[in-house]
């Protein structure tokens, strides 16, 4: 497979879903360009209005709120524009010390919900999902998902509002696609990051109750959109306003990060944004300075030196505390954690975007190298029923 | 990918099919990268076109092997790769739609099975993807030609699809988009199969 970067920020194309078009501009660009064409003005308007036509009866909407600066700053806009809103939190994998702070300052803005499934459970769900799938965060995709979804449901609030759309802010699938602002479970499951592995088969695996897993079931047809489809998506002035409201950052540079505002309630990211690392080749810094250089932030040779200096480091914390307390708390050992990223690394990948010359290799000479030519790509799982005799007596046997 | 292919057996599948539609020639060391960990049995297709590439897939891992193109221009071939390999091990793969039309691919399951095959993966072309049902009608009329079993692919969205494959005549079923994008799973598949009537291992 040929390795490249886009011809303008920094995102290499081994990162799952992101497209290129024939000039070597990834999705998340086109996307962002197709920003200048939008009338936010009248998205503004079209914004309200759905919430007017859907609101509940003693709030408008629902954030799916994290207490980060996105979800801060988007509780903060609502309520600047009039609409009551409520905050309801799926408790994250492993709340820190600043998460749980800007999580209780939430309460101070508007009414604030937070749901709980029984942690004992999403521990050994955490540790399953990390060594099988290679997901150490598999718990909170569900869950981001299907909580805030279900307090809908029960609370009789039709819309629930998220913060950017992955596509659009982050390249993930094909830019522009008709589906970039609409959330279903179609959408949750090909780019929700669930990796294709569903509750049932975790239950199945690990033998769980349906009351175990019921919180992570999403309701069916609740209408959830991206606030990002409606306003021009900003996470560093996202988290300047959210600041004016009580939001507070971590006290220095997150580890792997570029910065000290994104990332800080759940322990557990550190973990998942390493192991990304050794599979895709991108960091967390990364996605941060290719933010910064779409908005004429930063320009490309700055965010070079910023990734690469950070993406040469080691480091054994995350949040000031040791990875290996984070691992602990869901019973995984150094040991166990480093036979899981040997597992899923792509080492031909890192080797790659270890090295300062791999940031000048552009895309601008490709030929159709966005369609990833492994080549071989249908998968087709069979089931057979025992009557066809010696196949599945292969299966039972072996 | 490989973790894809290793989570798919987790999850409880009987059988893996992996077809590279590349319409290059096999490569043989990813193929084997891909099988190797698994234990479920595994077919092999595409860009096979002889009987040392046949040897060097079922060395390498492969349980099966997918023939179809190389079939079609030289059905000989399939004769000499049961002779060497034995039915068990040669899977004849039809597609219909954009391969074959329903009629000739009767006549071509037919003959498949007069000189040799073991299975015949049948898939409908215009339905792989959509999740809006398999190709009932030629699920019908060609396991009903043949006494090789018949793996229906190609179009699979619920159990019920599975169900109906079933009772048209297949004797398994081959899904790919609905265990990725849809809420089934293998395990809940087998579940209802049995619930259903179907004898499946659960």
């Amino acid at each position: 497979m040929r390795l490249f970067r886009c011809t303008r920020c920094l995102y290499p194309n081994t990162k799952p879903d992101i497209w290129f078009d024939d000039a070597g501009l990834c999705s998340a660009c086109q996307a962002f360009d197709k920003r200048a064409t939008v009338d936010w003005a009248a998205k503004q308007r079209e914004f309200v209005e759905l919430i007017q036509a859907n609101k509940g009866k003693t709030h408008d909407c629902i954030v799916a709120c994290s207490g980060g600066k996105d979800s801060t700053w988007q509780i903060v806009k609502c309520l600047e524009l009039g609409l009551r809103p409520l905050a309801v939190t799926a408790s994250t994998d492993h709340l820190s010390d600043v998460g749980r702070r800007n999580l209780e300052n939430i309460s101070k803005l508007c009414n604030h919900v937070i749901v709980t499934p029984n942690r004992a459970i999403r521990r050994r769900i955490a540790k399953f999902a990390l060594m099988e799938v290679g997901d150490i965060s598999w718990c909170e995709h569900h869950l981001i998902w299907s909580v805030p979804a279900r307090e809908a449901v029960a609370r009789n609030i039709p819309i629930v509002l998220y913060g950017e759309c992955p596509q659009n802010e982050y390249g993930a699938g094909p830019a522009g696609s008709e589906r970039a602002s609409k959330l279903d479970d179609a959408w949750v499951h090909e780019f929700g990051g669930l990796l294709g592995l569903r509750l049932d088969d975790v239950a199945d695996i690990l033998g769980l109750a349906e009351r175990d897993l019921e919180l992570y079931r999403r309701p069916a047809a609740v209408g959830a959109v991206f606030m990002g489809a409606y306003f021009p998506w900003d996470g560093h002035r996202n988290y300047a306003i959210a600041a004016q409201h009580g939001f507070m950052p971590f006290d220095r540079t997150v580890e792997g990060s570029l910065c000290a505002y994104e990332n800080l309630d759940n322990l557990q990211t550190g973990l998942h944004d390493l192991l990304r690392w050794f599979k895709f080749g991108y960091s967390r810094a990364c996605d941060i300075a290719c933010n910064h250089i779409r908005r004429g932030r930063m320009t490309r040779d700055e965010a070079v030196r910023a990734v690469h200096a950070v993406e040469s480091q080691s480091w054994d914390t995350y949040l000031g505390i040791p990875l290996r307390d984070i691992l602990t708390h869901i019973d995984v050992t150094l040991a166990e954690w480093r036979g899981a990223v040997d597992r899923f690394a792509n080492h031909e990948v890192v080797q790659w975007a270890s090295q300062p010359a791999s940031f000048q290799s552009f895309s601008g000479d490709r030929t159709d190298a966005s369609k990833d030519d492994s080549g071989i790509s249908p998968v087709v799982s069979v089931r057979w029923p025992t009557e066809s005799g010696s196949l599945s007596a292969a299966t039972s046997t072996s | 990918m490989a973790d894809r292919i290793r989570l798919l057996e987790r999850r409880d599948i009987d059988e893996l099919i992996i077809l590279d539609v590349s319409k290059r020639a096999p490569r043989f060391n990813e193929i084997h990268a891909l099988t190797d960990p698994l234990f479920c049995p595994v077919t092999v297709g595409g860009g096979v076109k002889s009987i040392a590439d046949m040897r060097r897939l079922l060395a390498g891992g492969a349980d099966k092997v997918s023939l179809n193109s190389a079939g079609l221009a030289r059905p000989d071939l399939i004769e000499e790769a049961c002779q060497k390999f034995g039915s068990q091990a040669v899977v004849v793969s039809i597609d219909v739609g954009r391969g074959l039309a329903a009629d000739e691919a009767i006549s071509w399951a037919v003959e498949c099975e007069r000189r040799g095959a073991g299975e015949i993966l049948l898939t409908s072309m215009d339905r792989d993807g959509m999740m809006d049902g398999y190709d009932l009608e030629v699920i019908r009329s060609v396991s009903s030609a043949v006494s090789i079993p018949v793996i229906a692919a190609g179009g699979c969205g619920s159990y019920d699809d599975m169900v109906a494959a079933f009772q048209a005549g297949a004797h398994a079923v081959g899904v790919g988009a609905a265990f990725q994008f849809k809420e089934m799973t293998p395990k809940g598949a087998a579940r209802y199969l049995a619930a259903h009537g179907i004898a499946t291992r659960i």
